[in-house]
């Protein structure tokens, strides 16, 4: 783990703190650079639709809201956001469409936009983190044909790796003291949807669908109806009919490249006066 | 740590170095990884034979407060050993019912899910060390179901795997859930159906919802609104300004602008919208706000400023926007300009005889000619009743102006249809060319207003340019009637007195009554001139009724003396005007009876122009005012049409012959007419008085020509009421050499 991880721990600890402000929480996000280069980056993104406004870390937050601020923080301290980390494929674009399309539907689930986009973008924080500790076992489960049925790769991951991704993103969301519904959420965002899932399961599942058929091209439309009959259950339980889920897909992939494009730092990227830690 | 493999080192440190920043009580926390974790536990875990007696760890952890917060159990190879009163609570079951039970108890499978599902049994046979949260619904005794969530953990210190099973109650979240959910529908149904637009926003700009009037307002369904769609429609020249506003709102001030929204029909409308910063429950900055369309409003608005700016009947520019386009003017530049004041000739006449809707086509007919001659940056306001301005910026020298103003001039002269018949229109204009340094548009429009007057006294119909010669008379002129009215108020008007007397004994008969005015700076001013501005400036009633009163109440007080004067009748000028005053025999008969005088004791002169103005009305009024005795004097009979029907027409009982006639009486002809008129006169039972005598040949050669009555300076000049002779008569007997 680098050790700027501090840092973040002090970002969870703010968040924590219900007496915090959004000043508060700036200050602790300023102290570092990467995170607050972060910060801005999203908040400027066209996502929020402020056409880089965002000038300071207090109006970064303020936008962003806490809940966004604490995964920013979580991604940061599992080495997310560093330059030159090795990803699982297409991580942040997969993370940024899940985030967007969980937003989307969060508010027919009566979650919170700020949670729901928080899920989607931590959802595969427990890939990141095998694909870090054992980046010859994780390409081996990334090479599997098979990775896209759930059940199935859970099952390889768990041969290879020892721990699914789920479990191993909610193990460390939980001793950072996400909330109990994010963690449950993330936990099981591989397993069947149920009538008994809580909302934020629901949208969690419903979010990933849409990002599913969000990632795929126009043109491919046998892929996209097969995408939507194989989520149907999780498409249906978060109130979504088939309809919708393609209109929604569309307007989910122009922002979930704006929310992507803010994850991808390069040094020409990084605003003046910072310079990116490693 | 007990549970750290592999990549679970990494957490296990991050937990230490939470643990370590001593912001994470360690393992005190509900959620927080089972009781092998917790220290306090583990150190009063004396011996494996006692761990394995699980009985004897159920009752170590009973002593635990934080595990009766939750149900827990432990469970080795499917079967539950032990399980806690909070557990057999949830559960709805008689403590200690649940142990030796399978631990399928606290799930409830659904066939449909098949061997998909991964159950509590089947994680719990895997090889992992803990199984994170997981939701459940849980089977009662009773049959109902519960919600619950239940997470496990391997027990590392039993070497065949017993778990710690943690099962908490989520029944009681979703009740509160729904009742916050009920009373949001609530509040939705609200807003939903308030009368003004309102909405909420998600993130950032975005919005999260509007109500059916926004969308009303935004001429599009709510669904095509929400998320940053809202602004898609708003014109390009606008969205900064509601990126600044939400920039601003989300910094915690309210804002509030005014955009323009495109419609999907096409037209435009203005909408007013305000902001309310509100920070949410996750301290994220957001917004509620309300949106209201103005356009109507606004368009209102603008009508009544155009309304206030322009003649109703004309559609020209008033007074006001003239004004205000003229400083404009001046505000951008310093060259000259000229300015055009139109008056139409005559055109109370044409009201009078074809009506007022005549009068409005013709003013409409006068507007639109105007309007329609003049460049594009000249413009035509509607002063007043018949009055038009023609501000022209770009003409500088008096010749263009005055060539402008003879070209609008023809193009009045055209005859104007009124329906019914045909006039034609002419106008008086005063132009005035702007000094260099004159940049005041009140002083232009009165110099352009005098110079008018000028051209009307020219004979009307032409174009004067102003003289500033004439300002100065009329400044003078001014002045002279604002001091005229305070000495009218002030009782500071004299009367002097210029006696009549009888030629063939030389008594003194009558008295006529002369205005002496004295300006308080410029000094004694003639007559003539007095009565001219009084009649100019509209105080010429006042002055006459203050003449007629003073003369009345002077003769009164010689009446009471025992010696001096003793006039038959005083002799008062009148001015046209007063004869057309409604109250004006109610004033003769009100200043006699003031002063205990009776109709004969007064004799109203008037000019042979002034019977002409109305000749029936002054008939009528004289005819009356004579009918109850009072005498009538045509004065300066000769200098005007000198018609003998008047004689006829109006009771005169003294006709003066104008002084031009008495001054050479021997020059030829002028006997003769003296003669005529005596005999015409005394032909209708009136007498002759001869005005102007200042010699003793004129005084005889007048009597011989049969004039009765003689006054001039031989007998007396105008004297002050005070300063009389005691005995005039005998004066003008010595005088004479009698």
């Amino acid at each position: 783990m680098p050790t700027s991880q501090a840092s973040a721990v002090r970002v969870l600890h703010v968040v924590d703190d219900p007496s915090s402000s959004a000043a508060d929480l700036a200050r602790a996000v300023a102290v570092d650079p990467v995170l607050t280069a972060q910060a801005m980056r999203l908040a400027n993104s066209a996502y929020y639709g402020l056409s880089r406004r965002v000038r300071s870390a207090e109006f970064a937050v303020s936008v962003l809201g806490f809940a966004t601020v604490r995964s920013l923080a979580a991604s940061f301290a599992a080495g997310t956001l560093h330059k030159g980390v090795r990803l699982p494929e297409h991580f942040w674009e997969h993370a940024a469409a899940t985030a967007v399309g969980t937003a989307f539907v969060s508010t027919r689930l009566d979650v919170d936009r700020a949670e729901a986009f928080s899920l989607g973008l931590l959802h595969d924080l427990g890939a990141a983190l095998l694909c870090r500790h054992d980046p010859g076992g994780y390409s081996f489960v990334e090479e599997d044909e098979q990775h896209r049925d759930s059940a199935r790769s859970m099952l390889v991951e768990r041969d290879v790796l020892g721990i699914d991704h789920a479990d191993a993103g909610a193990a460390v969301l939980e001793a950072w003291r996400f909330p109990a519904g994010m963690v449950d959420a993330i936990a099981t965002h591989h397993e069947r949807p149920s009538g008994h899932d809580s909302k934020q399961q629901r949208a969690l599942a419903a979010g990933q669908a849409l990002a599913e058929l969000a990632e795929l091209d126009d043109h491919e439309h046998a892929a996209a109806c097969q995408l939507v009959l194989h989520h149907e259950d999780a498409l249906q339980l978060a109130d979504v009919s088939p309809a919708a889920a393609f209109d929604l897909s569309r307007m989910i992939r122009g922002e979930a490249h704006a929310v992507a494009a803010s994850f991808h730092v390069s040094e020409h990227d990084a605003p003046e006066g910072y310079a990116v830690a490693d | 740590m007990i549970l750290v493999e592999g990549w679970n080192r990494d957490v296990a440190g991050a937990r230490e170095d939470i643990a370590q920043q001593e912001w994470l009580p360690g393992g005190s926390a509900v959620d927080v990884t089972i009781a092998p974790t917790d220290e306090s536990v583990l150190s009063t875990t004396p011996t494996m034979d006692e761990v394995f007696d699980t009985g004897s760890l159920g009752s170590l952890l009973e002593r635990s407060s934080w595990v009766n917060a939750e149900g827990t159990a432990i469970v080795r190879d499917g079967c539950i050993e032990w399980a806690n009163p909070a557990l057999h609570a949830i559960c709805a079951v008689p403590d200690g019912t649940l142990h030796g039970s399978s631990v399928e108890v606290i799930e409830i499978y659904e066939s449909t899910e098949g061997s998909d599902t991964i159950g509590v049994r089947a994680r719990l046979d895997s090889s992992l060390d803990s199984v994170r949260p997981r939701r459940r619904a849980l089977q009662r005794a009773d049959g109902s179901a519960v919600a619950v969530s239940v997470a496990a953990d391997r027990l590392q210190a039993v070497p065949d795997g017993a778990w710690v099973l943690r099962v908490r109650e989520i029944a009681a979240h979703v009740r509160v859930d729904e009742e916050l959910r009920t009373s949001e529908a609530r509040f939705r149904a609200l807003a939903d159906h308030a009368p003004i637009g309102v909405f909420l926003s998600d993130v950032g700009i975005r919005l999260a919802f509007v109500n059916a009037r926004f969308a009303q307002v935004w001429g599009r369904p709510a669904e095509e609104l929400v998320g940053d769609r809202w602004l898609d429609p708003v014109l390009a020249s606008d969205r900064d300004k509601i990126l600044r506003a939400v920039g601003d709102v989300l910094c915690g001030d309210d804002a509030s602008v005014t955009i323009n929204v495109l419609r999907p029909e096409g037209d435009v409308r203005t909408l007013d919208i305000r902001f309310v910063p509100v920070v949410g429950v996750d301290r994220q900055a957001s917004f509620v706000g309300s949106v209201e369309d103005v356009t109507d409003a606004r368009a209102r608005e603008a009508e009544l400023e155009w309304q206030a700016r322009h003649d109703a009947l004309t559609g020209l520019p008033n007074r006001t926007e003239l004004w205000e386009h003229i400083n404009g003017h001046f505000a951008r530049t310093s060259s000259r300009v000229s300015l055009l004041f139109f008056d139409l000739d005559d055109f109370k006449l044409i009201n009078d005889s074809l009506g007022h809707f005549a009068g409005d086509i013709l003013l409409n007919n006068v507007a639109g000619r105007l309007r329609d001659a003049v460049r594009a940056e000249d413009m035509v306001a509607r002063f007043g009743g018949d009055e038009f301005v023609v501000f022209c910026p770009g003409i500088g020298t008096e010749l263009e102006a005055k060539h402008t103003a003879d070209r609008l001039l023809r193009e009045l002269r055209e005859p104007i249809d009124l329906g019914t018949r045909q006039v034609r229109v002419t106008a008086s204009v005063g132009v005035i060319v702007s000094e260099a340094d004159v940049h005041d548009p009140e002083m232009l429009i009165r110099d352009a207003d005098v110079a008018m007057y000028q051209a009307k006294n020219a004979g009307k119909a032409r174009a004067a340019i102003f003289d500033a010669e004439a300002r100065r008379m009329i400044e003078h002129r001014l002045e002279i009637v604002s001091d005229l009215r305070r000495a009218l108020a002030e009782d500071d008007v004299g009367v002097f007195y210029q006696p009549i007397v009888r030629h063939e004994d030389l008594q003194v008969v009558g008295a006529e009554a002369l205005l002496r005015y004295s300006h308080r700076e410029l000094g004694p001013i003639p007559a003539n001139e007095v009565i001219e501005i009084a009649e100019a400036s509209g105080c010429i009633d006042e002055l006459g009724l203050y003449v007629l009163q003073r003369s009345c109440a002077d003769l009164a007080e010689w009446r009471a003396r025992t010696v001096g004067w003793r006039p038959q009748y005083i002799s008062v000028n009148l001015a046209a005007s007063q004869l057309a005053h409604p109250d004006f025999a109610d004033q003769v008969a009100d200043a006699l009876t003031a002063n205990g005088l009776v109709p004969q004791d007064l004799c109203l002169e008037l000019t042979e122009s002034q019977l002409m103005t109305d000749v029936d009305m002054a008939a009528d009024v004289l005819g009356h005012l004579a009918s109850t005795g009072v005498r009538l004097a045509i004065d300066d009979f000769g200098t005007g049409y000198s018609s003998l029907a008047y004689l006829k027409r109006f009771p005169v009982s003294l006709v003066k012959i104008e002084r031009s006639f008495v001054a050479d009486p021997e020059e030829a002809f002028v006997g003769a007419i003296i003669e005529a008129v005596v005999a015409v006169t005394r032909a209708v039972g009136g007498r002759v008085v001869a005005e102007g005598v200042e010699n003793v040949a004129q005084l005889d050669t007048v009597g011989a020509l049969g004039c009765s009555l003689i006054q001039g300076y031989l007998l007396g000049r105008p004297t002050p009421a005070d300063q009389l002779p005691v005995d005039p008569d005998r004066r003008f007997r010595l005088e004479r050499g009698d």
